[in-house]
């Protein structure tokens, strides 16, 4: 690996060109809209170095002060018309594909994190802007490399590629040289094909299939319901068989816990 | 996300959108499953799959509509108040380009973009729509006021539901 973090260049044919770097941002998300806004290329890239304001769903706080993990955002330009729903799963293919050769028993937990033996090492945010029929958007994640301090129920509930390497822990610009190609492999099948031609690459790697798990279909208004995953839909909503026996449901939205 | 237009022509409520029939006659198929039931707001499909047909388009399997007057009453009472009891005014609604659950703001503790009587600028967001993690920002293609928000916040949408009825300005 020649150069710095900050100078990098990727063996991608779309992604990460152009790309701004930051010290320190709210949100690489925020950034990278304001970016497209202002006309980024589809395949421009954000990266920081510290995030002050990370996002996960719905306004969560994702916690990313330590300066040595990856916190990156592109902006992609799909085709109008283009069915983009599991583009979030479709990213999580990328990252998973791209760490498997340090981590490769990492698995993905529907919708879109990246789990080490249950702990979290990564996630995703994507966010897309519509104005009529077209979309700009923007897929960000941060993924936990040199992050040694787990404060609190972190220490439970996450994990780093140091904390699952220790010595042998890549640095920074070595993830995301191999992310990034990784990455934009996944995107260029997702979009050519939808979630239907990446699904197989998906769904043997799903922490939940197969599992027994607890899945809030109310956002938050009702009590969680009892459930089994089955397996992925072709176009990513997770089917699950509810434990009072009912027929199987489509998971879509609202979160999915693996049930204790 | 082909173009639709933004009008309102209007569609018999008591009848769920065919899109979502057809792609619950997809799941059906896609996962090799006889029968889904499914319930929401005031609609209740069932889906029930003729297994000694099973080179037969999805056309011809047999497709139940189970008229709102099957839904039990308690569920029926919790979904009406959601429900306008008059077919909807005309005028311009802006619709969903995409299927997921809607909110009005962009996290629990924040206010909603708009309320009704809100004068909206173009290119100024109007509510998110979320699928796996996907967040749709929607945002005005045209000045506007919102006179009507037709759905409640969190709760599922439609591929070309109405969400707003609103007076171009």
């Amino acid at each position: 690996m020649s150069g710095s973090f900050e100078e990098m260049s990727f063996a991608t044919r779309w992604l990460g060109r152009p790309r701004e770097h930051w010290a320190e941002l709210g949100s690489t998300n925020d950034r990278a809209m304001a970016w497209a806004r202002a006309g980024a290329p589809h395949g421009a890239l954000v990266t920081a170095d510290a995030q002050t304001a990370g996002r996960g769903r719905l306004g969560r706080a994702w916690a990313s002060e330590s300066g040595e993990d990856l916190y990156v955002s592109a902006i992609l330009r799909p085709a109008p018309g283009k069915a983009i729903g599991a583009l979030g799963l479709a990213v999580g293919v990328g990252l998973r594909e791209g760490l498997a050769r340090w981590l490769p028993a990492a698995q993905l937990k529907w919708p879109n994190d990246v789990l080490v033996d249950g702990r979290k090492l990564g996630g995703i945010l994507c966010e897309a802007r519509w104005v009529g029929t077209s979309p700009e958007v923007v897929v960000g994640f941060g993924v936990n490399v040199g992050r040694a301090l787990f404060p609190g129920p972190l220490a439970q509930s996450a994990t780093s590629l140091r904390r699952e390497l220790e010595a042998a822990t890549p640095s920074r610009e070595e993830v995301l040289a191999q992310l990034l190609p990784a990455l934009e492999r996944a995107l260029d099948a997702f979009f050519a094909g939808g979630f239907a031609a990446i699904r197989g690459r998906y769904e043997p790697h799903c922490a939940l299939v197969g599992r027994a798990v607890l899945v809030d279909m109310s956002n938050g208004a009702g009590p969680k319901e009892q459930a089994t995953a089955l397996g992925l839909a072709d176009d990513g909503a997770l089917l699950v068989a509810p434990a009072d026996g009912g027929p199987p449901r489509r998971v879509e939205s609202g979160d999915v816990w693996l049930a204790p | 996300m082909s173009s639709e237009p933004r009008d309102s022509s209007p569609r018999p409520d008591s009848l769920p959108d065919l899109r979502y029939v057809r792609e619950l006659a997809k799941v059906l198929r896609q996962n090799d499953l006889d029968e889904i039931e499914i319930e929401s707001g005031e609609h209740r499909v069932l889906l029930r799959r003729n297994t000694g047909l099973e080179a037969a388009p999805v056309a011809a399997r047999p497709v139940v509509y189970e008229a709102p007057a099957a839904v039990p009453a308690a569920v029926a009472a919790a979904a009406a108040p959601a429900a306008p009891a008059t077919a909807p005014a005309a005028g311009t609604f802006i619709t969903s380009p995409f299927v997921g659950t809607f909110y009005r703001s962009a996290g629990p503790d924040t206010p909603s973009f708009v309320e009704v009587g809100t004068t909206v600028q173009r290119n100024q967001t109007l509510c998110i729509v979320e699928a796996m993690k996907l967040f749709n920002e929607l945002e005005a293609e045209f000045p506007c006021v919102i006179e009507e928000i037709l759905l409640e916040n969190a709760k599922p949408v439609e591929y070309g539901a109405k969400l707003f009825r609103v007076r171009k300005l």
